[in-house]
This record gives C-alpha cells, structure tokens and sequence, in this order.
C-alpha cells in the first residue's frame, strides 16, 4: 500500500517558489513596508482592497495577489485529492473531473500572474492570504476527509463565494476601465460556475447510496459560510460600520 | 407574484440566497439538498434570477403571497437596503480616507 500523500507532503507545505509567506509570517520590517503601502494589514482584505482600487488602481495589485494566492492554494488541494482519491473509493471519472479542475486552477494561477505583471507587480511582492486552518495529518478526523465534506466545503461553499468575488473584480475593473482584468475575471468566473457544478453534481451522486452525506455535507458547508460571513463582519465593524443584519458589501 | 427555482438546474452556489433582501431562499433548513424560495418572502424584486449563473431562477406567475406577507416581505427588505446601503458607504469612506492618508 502507497503511503499517503498527506504523510508525505503535509497539508501545510507545497513546493512553489518563492514559498507562501503569508500575513502571519510577515518579520516586522516587511509589517512596516505593507503599513506604508497598503496602510496597514487590516487593509489587506478582499473587501477593503476592492474600494481603494476604486478610488486608486494602484491597489488592484495587492487585490489580484490576495485572489492569485488562493489560487495557488487551489491547484494544491485539487492536485491533492485526484492523488489521494484512490483512498477514497471514488468513481474514476469524479478523479478526472478534479483533474480538470486543477488544470482549471493552474490556468488561473497562470492568468492572475500574468495581470500581477501587468499591473507593475510580482508574487512576493505582497503577503498570501490565509484559507483555514492548517492542521497536521493526525489532527484531522477521518469523517472530515470524506470526499462529500471537501467538495462541499471547496468546491460547493469557496468557489460559489468566488462567483460573487470575481463578479464585483469585474465589474469594479468595467468601471475604472480596467479591461485586462475585467476579461480575465470575466473568464475566470465562467469556470467557477462549472467547479460548483461539478462539486454539486458529484456531491448528488456520492449521497445517492449513503444519504447520511448529504446532510453532513450540509452542515460542512454551513459551517465553512459562518467562518468567511465573520470575516466579511469584521471587515465591516473595522470600517465603522457595525450592522445587525445579513447585509454584505 | 413569486419566483421559481428550477432545482433539475440549481446547482447550489448559493449567490442567489446571499442576494435576496429579504432572506427568503432556503437551503440549510430544508430536506432536500437543493435551494427553495419561500413564496410569502418574496417581493419580486428579481435580484436572485438576474445573479443566477444557471439561469434557473423565474417568475411563478400562479404564486402570489398574501399581502400581509409582503408587506412583511417588503419591511424586512427596506431594512436590508438601509443595513447594505450603511456598510457600503462607510467602507468607501474609509478607503477614500486611506488612499489619501497614503498618497
């Protein structure tokens, strides 16, 4: 029996160079340089960058790095399960649609590198964004590496989330008249409508003989929309605008 | 009037039941793994068919909540508008404040 690949690469490291250097890693001189250009790492956020680009295209850089470095985490964890599938008993053909997916994905790192240079910067210039939790392989219950719990998580909850977050990059770029990247987000985001459709429709066929998947799937999924619904809140309440409702930017 | 969503097309990415100002789209509490708008939530403003990528979502011209429900439906959305209108306004105010604080 082959020996895991989350034995043998942890689900923390991966091979790109330069390495992930995320907000956490940051020394304090390279907190002080983002401070003076981005003003400070609170501002590092989808959210916020999104609205300084508006008023200046100067951050749609560290805007496209914080979507570029989630990508890279993409071609990770989908490069990941088509290797690790043969553990989880899966049809072949769902292992060749995540295949694809990352294929997808590393299409997308291509792309987002690519309008990075475009807009005068590089990876490494700006820190990496934190997607949950990295957890050692023995910390993870076997029930959260069934293939249900990751596709409702990634593909099904993340990359419907992404649909909106491309959308409001494209139409922000449409409005400063940023079409490079109004063509690329554009693009991006018809294949983040096949990946939710690819996760819904393998989630539909994994729960068909074990329905008890469904509802577990469910409530991953619920969970995972808490988690990012805090983060956008925190945004929020940052900026001086405390809301009681469900209203997001 | 109300909206329908095709659930042989929904694949449950879920921006539809983000968008509606009224938090009518059920998903979480419901038996079936598919997305469901509830009719006496709906104020027919079709927010949920213009940002569905299926085009799965339409008009039920059979469907009508009670008029009770939507002004019920129609508070609960003016709330929303105000909490978003709020957010918004005070994010791009702090970003016009940062992008001056650092030119």
């Amino acid at each position: 029996m082959t020996t895991s690949l989350r034995e043998r690469l942890a689900p923390g490291e991966a091979k790109r160079e330069p390495p992930y250097h995320d907000i956490l890693q940051l020394t304090d001189e390279e907190r002080q340089e983002l401070g003076k250009k981005l003003g400070g790492m609170q501002n590092y956020n989808t959210v916020v960058l999104r609205e300084m680009a508006r008023q200046d295209r100067r951050y749609l850089a560290p805007l496209i790095m914080s979507i570029l470095s989630a990508e890279f985490r993409g071609i990770d964890f989908f490069g990941r399960f088509v290797v690790e599938s043969e553990e989880y008993d899966v049809p072949w053909h769902m292992t060749l649609a995540f295949a694809r997916q990352t294929f997808d994905e590393a299409r997308h790192t291509h792309l987002n590198m690519k309008l990075l240079e475009h807009l005068g910067s590089f990876v490494g210039e700006y820190p990496d964004i934190i997607l949950g939790p990295s957890r050692d392989a023995a910390e993870i219950p076997p029930e959260e590496l069934d293939p249900a719990i990751l596709i409702a998580r990634i593909n099904v909850a993340l990359e419907g989330f992404a649909l909106t977050s491309f959308e409001e990059v494209r139409e922000l770029a449409e409005k400063i008249g940023e079409t490079m990247v109004e063509h690329c987000h554009d693009y991006n985001m018809a294949d983040e409508v096949t990946h939710v459709a690819i996760g819904d429709y393998w989630l539909e066929r994994l729960s068909e003989d074990q329905p008890w998947r469904s509802n577990r799937a469910k409530a991953a999924q619920e969970e995972f929309e808490r988690g990012i619904a805090m983060v956008r809140a925190m945004a929020a309440q940052y900026v001086g605008a405390t809301t009681g409702g469900s209203a997001t930017a | 009037m109300a909206y329908v969503i095709d659930q042989s097309r929904c694949i449950n990415c879920s921006w539809c039941r983000r968008e509606c100002p009224t938090d009518t789209i059920r998903y979480f509490d419901t038996a079936v793994r598919k997305h469901r708008i509830d009719p006496e939530g709906c104020i027919d403003c079709d927010i949920c068919a213009q940002v569905c990528p299926m085009d799965c979502i339409s008009r039920a011209p059979d469907i009508h909540p009670t008029p009770e429900h939507l002004a019920a439906a129609k508070d609960k959305a003016r709330h929303w508008a105000g909490e978003r209108r709020k957010l918004i306004v005070a994010l791009r105010a702090y970003a016009a404040n940062q992008v001056r604080r650092l030119a």
